[in-house]
């Protein structure tokens, strides 16, 4: 039995722990808002947090989940609350979607270390994510964006 | 006068050898150690020219090693060197920054098939306080830079050997995953030229 | 994405407003377009609505005067489009056509795909599609003659319950007024409005009077793309579905001689192996299973003729066929003599590899088979071909089979695929499953699956005369139709070459007297098809570095050029003009930097790039791109930015990176790390300039992409002086 907690939610399942991460989540939990882009840790589509940090689900075994707490995107937020979803709704990103889910996970880790990022702390979070309908400049605009809202309280 | 030298030279090395043959023999034994003290007369010919370091030093200047100690704020990819794919940073302390940290690609062990992340414990980068930057310096600069402790993280001379032959993270190097070019030498004859090393006192080639 | 050349001369483009009735449909559609699944979906949201939802509403308490809308007791509209969304827009730009003419609530306003059915057929290619960058101009008319219908007939009921004159009331924001006090919603006349009849013709606005057309409204599928809550193909789940992963091929007409399963047999969770058309099929419970299970098959194959092919020794014998005549395609003047008496001529080769599409999510579809009926989910751009080739593999008549369109993640052409492969496999692999089963291409999969952009190669000789004016030009293509040996072939319209090789030099706008445009059709057993922008894609770069040739030759500069052989071409003028205005051409750029420039037409739009470029140790970084784009009457200023941005994003990449090679039948790359794709990183600051007129509506899903390779080589010309005469750009190879 494979135990960790997802979107604040416990899970115990009974799968292979080498499994990757990705497919438990998709396949087992049914939260299929996790992509699979390449499965090897390439094009960021499959982004989730363990405690907290961006992790690549399509090669972390599901093992290394084991007694930790999984974000996914649905747990991002409830309500499209999150400054980062915010922004991305005020920037209009997403074309064909596909990777955006891996592009906020990354982004809400860059924002929570680096609350008013840089255009080059912005490259080295998230030039491990692919887009190819290329939404880039969109999403770095919708990153200094929610950087905003968050230094002006958060709440707007 | 040179010939002597030489021979002595040489007779010490083998004594030395023979020594550690035993020392490998008796491996993560007590009796290793004592052994590994043992001929203190030795290192100071050796000094002359570190070939003791010189010895091992491929290890530490193949990619496997090169690759994250090389000059840069980065860390290196393939047998070329080339700078990490994806923008990858050293960071604040060494293990990658923001959404981009070594730990969201690479796991604490390689995966099955080529060109995925490798992997083993505590995959990092030198810190950028102690950068441990190797690329560019010659061998006598390199041994120099590795004994020091405020280049090394403090290690005394036993740490770093231990570093060297044990760290799981350098021990990668001698299966560094699917399509990957090993370090050039067994991992019992690198330790064994790192002990030998060490027991002569560590000499470094002069510059 | 399909030219539209390719589906035909005789497609006659609807003009805006033209009061033509596009024959509205009476309310029968309904129980096609909500007839529950058969199969039981799993706790899942379709692109829009909730499936069930919608029937439920729809046979209880909606409105739905025609194919394209359905409103709601509860002020819903819900628009039904017929085209594919794939970033480009369409679940929000044919939405605000309808709702424009209707008079909507825009906060009520959703949108929900069509199912397949000859209602939503393209009204100018015949079928049901999407490609071309021909949603909006197509749709243009339908749209807006659905919403005023809805509208006329909302008015209707609401004069009737009134007893005044329909021509007292008026609509807006999602109700009907009259005088002062009388209102009435659009929801409140549901049950009214349902038994009148359609109206034969209706009044469209006057454009001066729109409130959303024209205007930058924000996506409607955007808040389900933050939350993980869109369904793309590949995330569709049904009750008792097995996962497939398929054992393909290594060699492009390779067959399958035996394979030994002993060892995947009997690997956790795998239910079944067998061989199909498309090679061994593992079924499993899950994909990880599936696919260690393939990954473990040891298949021996029969390799067939292509086993010792190579693109090098392809592109060899492309430069020695392009040493000969080809196929006529255009001849003004006399351009062997023109060329002859040249005071200076230069001649180029520009060669293009073949590209994959590289959609972020890749192939994959849901079958779910039963004795009398077969349901399809996927990422569909070719709805009416793809029902029609797997009701052949399904046995069954075409109305017996519903193919239901998810969101697509990403498209390129890709899933406009002439065979249906990654549908008609499903039909196969579901044949043998036994329940519901989803194929799932692996990225390995995708991108040696073939149906690639051709590569080819462009020969051009030119000349100038003794005061700088160009005089002659002959070019000559080399490479695969994307249209022969396909279901398509007829669309070349009895000629003798592919028009989609060509497209883009066989318009040259240049005021060159004399001009031959020849063609060879290369025989290679590579599948190939359409990839955003087709022949543009590789012609532009060939016919755009080479007009910069011919401006170092007539020692003029590359803007300047462009503008005299383009003074009566004042589309192009007004974008290459918009450009170089906005890039600031005459001002100096820093050293080590330079710009170029490029101008084009396709798919109805106008486009021009200006690329700013700098060159340090080798390495090629492209800081800033402008584009000016003209596209005729816009429907959405913001998705048109965005779709060029992006275009210029995605013709960057295949400059910059991309190339598909193959030695001894292989093909040599794998995943993004051998086929990269632009990252944050290397993304230049784009500036998106859109030319206000009235002309025609043109495409913008594609017009992006062309510009981006010429200019940004002709930028690399600007800052190391050598030309590049292939792609992807390398510095070592240029000239």
């Amino acid at each position: 039995m494979l135990g960790f907690s997802v979107n604040g939610k416990r899970v115990d399942l009974d799968v292979d722990p080498s499994t990757p991460l990705l497919w438990v989540i998709r396949e087992h939990l049914g939260l299929t808002g996790t992509k699979y882009g390449c499965g090897m840790a390439q094009c960021g589509a499959c982004t989730v947090h363990i405690n907290g940090e961006a992790v690549r689900s399509c090669v972390a075994p599901a093992s290394r989940a084991s007694g930790k707490a999984v974000t996914t995107i649905e747990g991002l937020s409830p309500d499209l609350s999150n400054p980062l979803q915010r922004a991305w709704l005020e920037e209009d990103v997403p074309q064909c979607g596909y990777c955006q889910s891996g592009q906020l996970m990354s982004a809400a880790v860059l924002l929570r270390e680096k609350p008013s990022p840089t255009d080059d702390d912005i490259d080295e979070a998230m030039t491990g994510n692919i887009c190819r309908c290329g939404t880039y400049p969109r999403i770095r605009r919708a990153i200094h964006r929610a950087a905003e809202m968050v230094a002006k309280g958060g709440a707007q | 006068m040179k010939r002597l030298h030489i021979m002595v030279r040489f007779c010490l090395a083998s004594l030395i050898v023979l020594g550690f043959a035993g020392a490998l023999w008796f491996s993560h034994s007590a009796a290793a150690a004592e052994r590994l003290d043992a001929p203190k007369n030795a290192a100071a010919a050796a000094s002359d020219d570190g070939a003791l370091f010189t010895a091992f030093v491929p290890v530490l200047r193949h990619p496997r090693c090169m690759n994250c100690h090389s000059q840069g704020d980065y860390p290196r990819q393939g047998d070329d060197g080339h700078p990490h794919t994806m923008n990858v940073r050293r960071g604040p302390v060494g293990f990658g920054v923001t959404s981009e940290k070594c730990s969201t690609c690479h796991q604490d062990h390689n995966l099955a098939g080529s060109h995925l992340p490798p992997g083993a414990p505590g995959w990092h980068l030198p810190p950028p306080s102690m950068p441990m930057i190797w690329q560019g310096l010659t061998d006598a600069q390199l041994c120099e830079s590795i004994k020091d402790p405020k280049q090394n993280r403090n290690r005394n001379l036993d740490q770093l050997v231990e570093h060297l032959t044990e760290d799981k993270l350098v021990m990668w190097g001698w299966n560094p995953g699917e399509g990957r070019t090993p370090v050039p030498m067994l991992h019992d004859e690198f330790a064994a030229k790192v002990k030998q090393w060490q027991a002569a006192g560590a000499p470094c080639p002069a510059r | 994405m399909i030219g539209r050349k390719m589906m035909g001369e005789n497609m006659s483009r609807p003009g805006a407003g033209t009061g033509a009735n596009t024959g509205i449909e009476r309310r029968n559609f309904l129980k096609f377009s909500v007839a529950a699944s058969g199969g039981l979906l799993i706790g899942f949201r379709f692109p829009g609505i909730s499936m069930l939802a919608s029937a439920q509403q729809a046979l209880a308490t909606a409105f739905m005067p025609n194919a394209f809308v359905r409103i709601g007791t509860d002020e819903r509209v819900t628009v039904i489009v017929n085209h594919s969304e794939m970033g480009q827009g369409v679940y929000t730009s044919l939405p605000m056509l309808l709702a424009e003419e209707l008079d909507a609530d825009w906060t009520k306003v959703g949108f929900e795909p069509a199912p397949v059915d000859p209602k939503y057929n393209h009204p100018a290619f015949g079928m049901q599609m999407t490609g071309g960058s021909s949603s909006v101009w197509s749709g243009l008319e339908q749209f807006r003659q659905a919403g005023a219908a809805a509208r006329a007939m909302l008015v209707a009921a609401a004069a009737q319950q009134w007893n005044v004159d329909a021509t007292s009331c008026r609509a807006e924001s999602g109700a009907v007024f009259h005088g002062s006090n009388d209102k009435l919603t659009y929801g409140q006349l549901v049950g009214a409005a349902a038994k009148l009849t359609p109206p034969a013709h209706v009044q469209l606005k006057d454009p001066k009077t729109f409130k959303l057309i024209g205007k930058p409204i924000k996506r409607l599928d955007t808040p389900e793309k933050l939350n993980g809550k869109a369904v793309f193909g590949i995330d569709v789940k049904l009750l008792g579905m097995l996962t497939a992963v398929i054992a393909r091929p290594p060699i492009f007409g390779a067959k399958m001689k035996s394979f030994d399963d002993s060892r995947a047999r009997s690997m956790p969770g795998v239910r079944k192996i067998v061989a199909v058309p498309a090679g061994v099929a593992v079924i499993a419970d899950s994909f990880w299973q599936a696919k260690m299970a393939r990954d473990a098959l040891r298949v021996e194959w029969d390799e067939g003729s292509m086993a010792s092919f190579s693109t090098a020794q392809m592109m060899q014998d492309f430069r020695e066929r392009a040493k000969s005549p080809g196929t006529s395609v255009r001849k003004d003047g006399d351009a062997a003599a023109a060329l002859s008496n040249a005071a200076k001529k230069i001649e180029a080769v520009y060669e293009a590899p073949y590209l994959s599409h590289l959609m972020m999510e890749p192939l994959n579809c849901v079958v779910d088979l039963r004795a009398d009926s077969c349901e399809v989910w996927t990422g569909s751009q070719f709805q009416t071909v793809d029902r029609a080739n797997a009701a052949k593999v399904a046995g069954l008549p075409n109305e017996k089979v519903q193919l239901h369109t998810t969101f697509l993640g990403g498209g390129f052409g890709r899933r406009a695929n002439p065979q249906s492969d990654f549908v008609v496999e499903a039909v196969h692999v579901a044949k043998a499953a036994g329940a519901p089963v989803k194929v799932i291409w692996t990225r390995e999969d995708d991108m040696a699956g073939g149906w690639y952009r051709p590569a080819f190669l462009h020969a051009i000789e030119g000349g100038v005369d003794a005061s700088g004016n160009a005089i002659g030009w002959r070019s000559r293509s080399v490479g695969q139709s994307i249209m022969t040996g396909t279901p398509f072939a007829a669309m070349m319209q009895g000629k003798d070459y592919d028009p989609a090789s060509v497209e883009g030099i066989d318009d040259l706008p240049y005021a060159i007297p004399n001009v031959t445009v020849e063609s060879h059709q290369a025989e290679v057993n590579v599948p190939v098809q359409w990839l955003r922008s087709v022949g543009h894609s590789h012609t532009a770069f060939a016919v755009e570095c080479f007009v910069d040739e011919l401006a170092s030759l007539a020692q003029k500069d590359p803007y300047q050029f462009r503008r005299e052989l383009l003074l009566k071409q004042p589309r192009y003028l007004g974008v290459l003009d918009l450009a170089a205005q906005k890039a600031g051409w005459d001002k100096p750029l820093p050293n080590g930097m330079g710009r170029g420039i490029a101008v084009h037409f396709a798919f109805g739009s106008y486009s021009a790039h200006v690329a700013e470029v700098s060159v340090t140790d080798g390495k090629i970084r492209v800081h800033r791109m402008v584009c000016a784009i003209d596209c005729g009457q816009y429907v959405n200023p913001g998705i048109i930015a965005a779709q060029t941005e992006g275009g210029a994003i995605f013709g960057a990449s295949a400059a910059l990176f991309q190339e598909l090679t193959f030695e001894n039948g292989r093909l040599q790359q794998t995943n993004f790390h051998t086929f990269p794709v632009m990252r944050m990183n290397e993304c230049p600051q784009i500036e998106t300039y859109i030319v206000e007129n009235n002309e025609k509506p043109g495409g913008i899903g594609e017009p992006g992409v062309p510009c981006a390779a010429p200019a940004i080589a002709n930028a690399v010309f600007a800052v190391t002086g050598k030309r590049i005469r292939r792609l992807p750009i390398r510095l070592t190879e240029a000239v």
